[in-house]
């Protein structure tokens, strides 16, 4: 945790700062708030900061890294969804949602059945279909295609 | 009260309605007892699905996930080991031995029919001590409402079990993130960067089920786990059939635990783990057979499992008179709440009253539905753990960008939605929890407007701040803020005198 919280804390310093100099341009009164809560996190940030290297050596031990694996499955995982929602308004949700179920189930194990996977996916935008579509009525972005 | 009660009972009894019912509880049992996932989480990704609807099942649906996750936690706490939700851990003492005796089914049956009676005696208490509550905000001005704010803020110091200031410090970031959009005094933009849509502030919802939903999957796709759980014990579920004696095995034992457990829920910061403990400790201190607690005790499952579902009508009662949410999933219910347009309060008892009451006897509805499924269908939902978690986690991202972009038919929501998973994500590595966020996303608005307003009234901040010395309401918030302040020192003292000795 030691490595985490040194790097959270100082970047919580730099987020309060900046979100405290931004405050100077807004007109008395309405500035008042968010600067005592950027001064209160500014000061708790630096406790943090000192409490992590105080007790360096009893939480060193304890820190938890992520496999260089779960790093890469992390990342595709958030930019396959980034890319997914990206497209959406291009392709259509139907195609895109089924793309992406087929894609990432795969991706995240692929030792399922091989028929599991199309199968699970048609399964499910057709339930989305009848809830969101159907059921309640929600227009579901449109593209190219459905 | 017997007229909003009679209409309440007129339409949560329709046929759609306890259909809705049904399907919300079924839903919250496989979320509960899916270890990992939560009713915080299933209540999040079902809100927006509830916008859809009208206000009345929307409500009841959700009313359903909260009271199922709650009981369904206690699956695989007696099947595996391993509690659902946080609540269902003091279940597992004694639900998991009896299912290493062969008594699997016994403990389900008992942990469902406590479930029943602590939510039931919880759902009366919603009913007869909420609207009395309301009438009180009655009387709250703009003192008491900068008060209250920092009464529920307060609530983040005994939320904070793990890490006191990055309890706080999660609260302070969840004030920021509050302050973004116009100013409550004079419109003025703050922190918006240009971005229209930021002008009435980050969606709630969006952010709700980013912080809670999207983080937990990144956490379910990083585990390099196959199923959630992989576990023969459900093979060890032997049918026992249903005794009428079951139903009120231990009535002593459901009436006071229903009671710790509305307690505990009323008190804004308790959650259902505290009260399923508390129940535990008394169901054995008062018990015959102490020496069974924790060796396969049939009392000791009972206590926890009406505790903890005690607390879910007692924490709905401070969300919806005072809206001061108690816990995570009474903070998600409000974002619920507030996209029907409904607003706590005294209003919601009178002039909403044709959709309060509604969902507070879909509360009990609820309650039924959730006897019914746990009772004939909790070898089918106990085969959930087993689920894949490559389909389960993909499953819940694609539920959760349809639901973010079902509030306002925008993809900006999704975005906002998916940049509050990643930010839940990386604080969670962390160790921040994210109600602290969520409540001072909430109560730092109500707060801000209290207090400029009382300002702007007593012309000046000193005076402001002094004319609240004279308010009796005001004398309690701030007794009741210092107690919530102070209470989790003692109690880490308290502990660690404890590890001393």
């Amino acid at each position: 945790m030691y490595k985490k919280n040194i790097i959270g804390s100082v970047a919580f310093i730099f987020l309060f700062a900046a979100a405290f100099f931004m405050s100077g341009s807004f007109p008395a009164m309405v500035d008042i708030y968010p600067k005592i809560i950027c001064v209160m996190g500014i000061i708790l940030s630096a406790c943090l900061l000192g409490q992590t290297v105080y007790q360096k050596k009893h939480n060193i031990e304890n820190e938890k890294k992520l496999s260089r694996k779960q790093i890469i499955t992390i990342a595709v995982t958030l930019a396959g969804t980034l890319v997914y929602v990206m497209l959406i308004p291009v392709v259509g949700y139907m195609t895109m949602t089924f793309i992406f179920l087929l894609t990432m189930t795969f991706y995240v194990d692929p030792t399922s059945p091989k028929i599991a996977y199309p199968l699970v996916g048609i399964a499910f935008i057709v339930l989305l279909y009848l809830a969101f579509g159907v059921f309640l009525k929600i227009p579901l972005p449109k593209g190219i295609l459905i | 009260m017997l007229s909003n009660i009679l209409l309440g009972m007129e339409h949560a009894f329709q046929i759609s309605n306890l259909l809705i019912a049904f399907f919300g509880v079924a839903l919250g049992i496989c979320f509960g007892a899916l270890p990992g996932l939560s009713a915080s989480m299933g209540v999040a990704v079902l809100i927006p699905m509830t916008y859809g609807m009208d206000p009345v099942p929307g409500l009841i649906m959700l009313a359903g996930v909260y009271c199922g996750a709650t009981y369904g936690g206690s699956i695989s706490a007696v099947l595996i080991n391993t509690p659902g939700t946080p609540a269902n851990a003091a279940t597992a003492l004694d639900g998991y031995a009896m299912t290493q005796k062969g008594q699997a089914k016994e403990a389900l049956t008992e942990s469902i029919i406590a479930s029943f009676w602590g939510g039931l005696l919880s759902a009366f208490a919603l009913l007869f001590l909420a609207p009395p509550l309301a009438t009180l905000s009655l009387r709250f001005g703009p003192q008491e409402n900068a008060l209250l704010g920092i009464f529920g803020l307060s609530i983040i110091a005994s939320l904070s079990s793990k890490s006191l200031l990055k309890g706080l410090l999660g609260g302070l970031i969840g004030l920021l993130i509050g302050c973004i959009g116009m100013d409550p005094q004079v419109g003025f933009p703050r922190y918006t960067f240009g971005v229209m849509n930021l002008l009435t502030g980050v969606p709630l919802v969006p952010a709700l089920i980013g912080l809670y939903s999207i983080s937990q999957v990144i956490t379910l796709v990083s585990s390099e786990a196959k199923y959630i759980v992989n576990e023969e014990a459900l093979k060890s579920m032997k049918e026992k059939k249903l005794s009428l004696k079951d139903f009120l095995y231990y009535p002593r034992i459901y009436l006071m635990s229903g009671i710790i457990g509305i307690i505990v829920g009323i008190i804004p910061g308790a959650g259902g783990n505290i009260a399923s403990f508390i129940s535990y400790n008394e169901a054995k201190r008062l018990s015959k057979t102490p020496e069974m607690f924790g060796h396969g005790s049939r009392e000791g499952v009972a206590a926890s499992e009406a505790g903890n579902n005690g607390v879910t009508g007692g924490a709905l009662i401070p969300m919806l008179t005072l809206g001061i949410p108690g816990n995570a999933v009474t903070a998600i219910l409000l974002g619920g709440l507030m996209i029907q347009g409904l607003y706590p309060g005294n209003d919601l008892f009178t002039v909403r009253a044709h959709i309060t009451y509604p969902f507070i006897i879909g509360f009990f509805v609820a309650n039924i539905a959730m006897l019914l499924l746990g009772l004939f269908c909790s070898g089918w939902f106990a085969r959930v753990v087993k689920a894949p978690a490559n389909f389960l986690a993909t499953g819940i991202l694609v539920l959760t960008v349809i639901g973010a972009f079902a509030i306002n038919n925008t993809l900006l929501d999704v975005y906002i939605m998916l940049a509050f998973g990643v930010i839940g994500y990386v604080l969670k590595l962390m160790d921040f929890d994210a109600t602290p966020i969520v409540l001072g996303m909430i109560l730092g608005p109500i707060a801000e407007k209290g207090l400029m307003q009382t300002i702007v009234i007593q012309r000046g901040l000193v005076p402001g701040v002094l004319s609240m010395f004279s308010r009796p309401i005001c004398l309690v918030l701030m007794l009741l803020t210092v107690i919530s302040l102070v209470t989790p020192f003692f109690q880490v003292r308290k502990e660690k005198k404890a590890n001393q000795n």
